[in-house]
């Protein structure tokens, strides 16, 4: 993977020309809406992956990346849009500039172009998930499971898996349907070799004895056994035996039609009068349909049920057993539903049997039409089979079943309205010819006996070679099913393992047993997150919408990590650390800074606090920031370097500007009193309406920081630990005559920086006061590392500490 | 992470070669079908399980 240098845009969409230097670290990039921040989120990935997602998907008709990329300014000319980024590649530890211009998006020039490089650059580019956005958040938390399985798995590239899961599925389901027709097809080609031998069953003891009486007849050998090449008619044909038709067996294959068709009534055979049941059923309750889908779905609802709250959807009820019932019945029309769903296939599929076996009788029929020259019966006839065949096929499914509603209720055999009269031409036409003698008609008759046997035999064969194609799919679906599901639990195992643990990071002292679970189902992905210890439920049953971003970024964070483990080096977070609210943002800094050490961070928000939040708890260093204060479509981004505070009030001063500076120092002040006040638990009098101003801050911070020396005094004493006692002697005097200049000025400070009374100050009345705030405010921090120093825990008061360790003084006595 | 898709086709194909219910044949049409270069498509997968018709009738 990569981490960023710099990068210079040049002409991409609001930005004209900017170069920012982020020094392979993270960066945080800050400005109101609007200010051309995204737009550098959109250059980032221009050039990574040659597009941006923005200007693609829903709601995106019309626009195009070469015509809206470039600046407004550029439209038509796409060659002037450009960005380009120096990169360290991670892995190969490697650094190399890349360059991407917007009239040819696909193409990447690379300095130094190698092999290794290219397919490390062309591998980042297959990854646009490394920029998130808040609207891309929720896509893992408040979606349906299928759809969540869908998305994590193609941002996990896993999506081949389900594909190839469903692959095998399909085929053999097919395979399955295959088989069922090929049986159906044995049936019927044994029924035609029964019915010409005139046997019940096709047993080779049947058969030898249907054959060998006419072969006795005929003076040939009697065959003793039946094997692949045993020839029934061996022999007929040295005998000079022209004729292949057989009078006798033809009126049978006539007979057998006429049978068919009168008996039993196709319209009133038990399948069809309950098929059509269950279709009128369905139509007059539409529910039961979609009953059957939800079957699993509503299971799991009562299992969740503990309250008179539906763990569905929310909605109260009378009490919790009157919901209960509800549900059960839901489920049990449901199980109901599916029952009925798997009897009208079962049903369906003796029509489809009895539609296929009509249609083989018709076969023989075809062909004596052919022979008798009865072209307009043999094509009547030819539909009429082609037609029950694709009846035939659209049972199998229940949809297929639905629709045939009509042809079921009016008789689904369909046959042509002419077709007794037809088979009486047929069988006039038969008996028309000459009667055969006894030798020709047990010629003929073996025959015919030949081909069936052997048609029969195919028939055979096809079903061995169908149930030996069923079995192996079979086995290939079921068996990558469980290596894969086997893998894919033990992956989101992992994965859930560690969004928890970001979960509570973030969340600390307040979801301290969150625990989420991730499970594979089929072609799903359930997520469910505890709430309070009182059961799991789904992300969106019971937390807060800001409770819920907080976990789309904590599980893309798992699933970053997951999938590139050691070379997550590199994320875009575009505005979506605003949806972490501000009693949680200093964990979230945590969470990044210490689990993600070598990751850069490209950060963007439209809250400065925020912004400096960031700095101050060391995700950023104070010098990798930028805000953007403004947009202007000629200029672009109006923006300067984000620097020390201390260092643009100096400016200031150094401008003679004593009202920015002052400005300024308030500012500073009011946040970092409300910093201080939280990280050091300073007691505030309560406001209502949270209102908090520097005077109702700043003296309790000040004086918080003295009580807490106070115990750090005492604790040494207490052990009579001489060095603790010598550090926190050292920490009071600074302290004291820090405070002792602030008091100096206190005047001052009171009117400019409470007050807003800075007209009347002179750069000279100024100065000495920022030297006084910034001394005490000093007294807060680490020298070493910056960080404020802060009681742990918060509320027992264990220690004083720091972000590096340098401070960690106790402040229990003995 | 992106072999994660390869180590289930081994381990898949693994498996496949201690059952009985598939031949050297099918298993290496399955391996071209699967390989990442090929679309799925289970008309093809079809044919692969498809074992060709014995030469002599059974």
């Amino acid at each position: 993977m990569i981490q960023i240098e710099s990068i210079t845009i040049t002409e991409v969409r609001g930005l004209r020309d900017l170069t920012l230097n982020f020094g392979t670290k993270s960066f945080v990039i800050s400005g109101p809406n609007g200010s051309g921040k995204s737009g550098v989120v959109d250059a980032i990935e221009f050039c990574l992956t040659g597009e941006i997602t923005r200007l693609t998907g829903r709601g995106t008709a019309g626009v195009t990346l070469q015509r809206h990329g470039p600046h407004v300014n550029h439209r038509d000319d796409p060659s002037s849009a450009e960005v380009s980024m120096k990169l360290m590649l991670t892995k190969l530890g490697k650094e190399v500039t890349i360059t991407r211009n917007m009239k040819r998006p696909g193409e990447l020039d690379i300095e130094p172009e190698e092999p290794a490089v290219r397919k490390e650059l062309d591998e980042v580019a297959k990854h646009p998930e490394i920029v998130l956005s808040r609207r891309e958040i929720m896509k893992f938390i408040s979606i349906e499971a299928s759809e969540r399985s869908k998305e994590v798995q193609a941002l996990l590239r896993l999506d081949r898996i389900g594909q190839i899961r469903s692959t095998l599925g399909t085929a053999h389901n097919k395979l399955k349907q295959q088989t069922e027709h090929s049986r159906q097809n044995r049936q019927n080609a044994v029924d035609a070799l029964n019915r010409h031998l005139e046997i019940d069953s096709a047993s080779a003891e049947n058969i030898l004895a249907s054959v060998n009486m006419r072969r006795g007849a005929l003076g040939l050998v009697e065959i003793t056994t039946l094997a692949a090449h045993t020839k029934l008619d061996e022999g007929v044909e040295a005998q000079g035996a022209t004729s292949t038709f057989n009078k006798d067996s033809a009126l049978r294959d006539l007979d057998a039609l006429d049978d068919a068709i009168k008996e039993p009534p196709h319209t009133a055979t038990d399948e069809v009068d309950r098929v059509l049941e269950d279709i009128q059923a369905i139509e007059d309750d539409p529910t039961l349909l979609q009953l059957v889908q939800k079957e699993a779905f509503l299971q799991q609802g009562l299992e969740l049920v503990d309250s008179e709250f539906c763990p569905l959807c929310d909605w109260e009820w009378a009490d919790m057993e009157v919901l209960r019932t509800h549900i059960r019945e839901k489920v049990m029309l449901s199980a109901s539903a599916g029952e009925r769903r798997n009897r009208m296939l079962k049903d369906g599929g003796e029509i489809v049997r009895e539609a296929r076996s009509m249609s083989a009788l018709l076969a023989p029929v075809i062909t004596l039409a052919k022979n008798a020259d009865e072209e307009e019966i043999r094509a009547r006839f030819q539909a009429w089979s082609t037609d029950l065949e694709e009846f035939a096929n659209s049972l199998v499914a229940l949809d297929g079943l639905l629709s045939a509603k009509d042809r079921l209720t009016i008789g689904w055999s369909q046959q042509p309205a002419t077709l007794h009269e037809e088979l009486e031409v047929l069988r006039a036409a038969v008996k028309a010819k000459p009667d055969q003698s006894a030798r020709v008609n047990a010629q003929t008759f073996l025959v015919r006996a030949q081909d069936r046997y052997v048609d029969a035999r195919k028939a055979r064969q096809t079903v061995q070679l169908a149930e030996k194609a069923e079995k192996a799919a079979e086995t290939a679906s079921t068996t990558f099913n469980r290596v894969s599901e086997t893998a894919l639990t033990s992956m989101y195992d992992a994965v859930q393992e560690n969004f928890s643990e970001y979960y509570k990071t973030i969340n600390t002292g307040d979801e301290v047993g969150f625990k989420a679970r991730l499970e594979q189902g089929a072609g799903k992905l359930d997520l469910s997150v505890d709430f309070y210890g009182r059961g799991m439920f789904p992300p969106g049953a019971y937390h807060s919408e800001g409770h819920q971003d907080g976990m789309g970024v904590c599980l893309y964070l798992a699933l970053m990590k997951h999938f590139f483990g050691k070379d997550f080096s590199f994320a875009v977070l575009d505005d979506v650390v605003m949806s972490i609210d501000s009693g949680h943002r200093k964990q979230f800094c945590r969470l990044l800074r210490e689990t993600f050490p070598d990751t850069q961070f490209i950060i963007t928000t439209h809250d400065e606090i925020w912004a400096r939040q960031m700095r101050s708890s060391r995700l950023v260093a104070p010098s990798a920031s930028i805000e953007f204060q403004g947009w202007d479509v000629d200029t672009g981004p109006i923006f300067e370097p984000v620097s020390e505070v201390w260092d643009r009030i100096d400016n200031d001063l150094a401008k003679n500007d004593v009202p920015a500076a002052a400005g300024r120092l308030r500012r500073h002040l009011e946040y970092t009193s409300k910093e201080l006040a939280d990280l050091l638990g300073a007691r505030v009098q309560f406001k209502g309406d949270a209102s908090y101003d520097l005077g109702d801050l700043f003296p309790s911070v000040v004086g918080r920081h003295g009580d807490l020396l106070k115990l750090a005094s005492a604790a040494a004493n207490s052990w009579n630990d001489a060095d603790a006692k010598a550090k926190v002697d050292a920490l009071k005097k600074r302290r004291q005559d820090a405070i002792a200049s602030y008091g100096d000025e206190q005047w001052v400070v009171n009117r400019a920086v409470h007050f807003n009374e800075w007209a009347t100050f002179s750069k000279a009345d100024f100065t000495p006061v920022v030297k006084a705030v910034r001394a005490l405010l000093e007294q807060f921090q680490c020298e070493k590392c910056g960080s404020w120093l802060y009681p742990l825990p918060k509320r027992e008061e264990e220690s004083l500490r720091c972000d590096c360790g340098a401070n960690n003084i106790n402040l229990k006595k003995k | 992470m992106a072999g994660m898709v390869d180590d289930v086709l081994v381990e898949f194909f693994q498996k496949l070669e201690e059952s009985a219910d598939l031949s050297a044949t099918m298993i290496d049409g399955l391996r071209v079908k699967l390989s990442p270069e090929s679309r799925l498509k289970a008309e093809e997968l079809v044919e692969v399980f498809s074992p060709p018709p014995d030469e002599e009738l059974p």
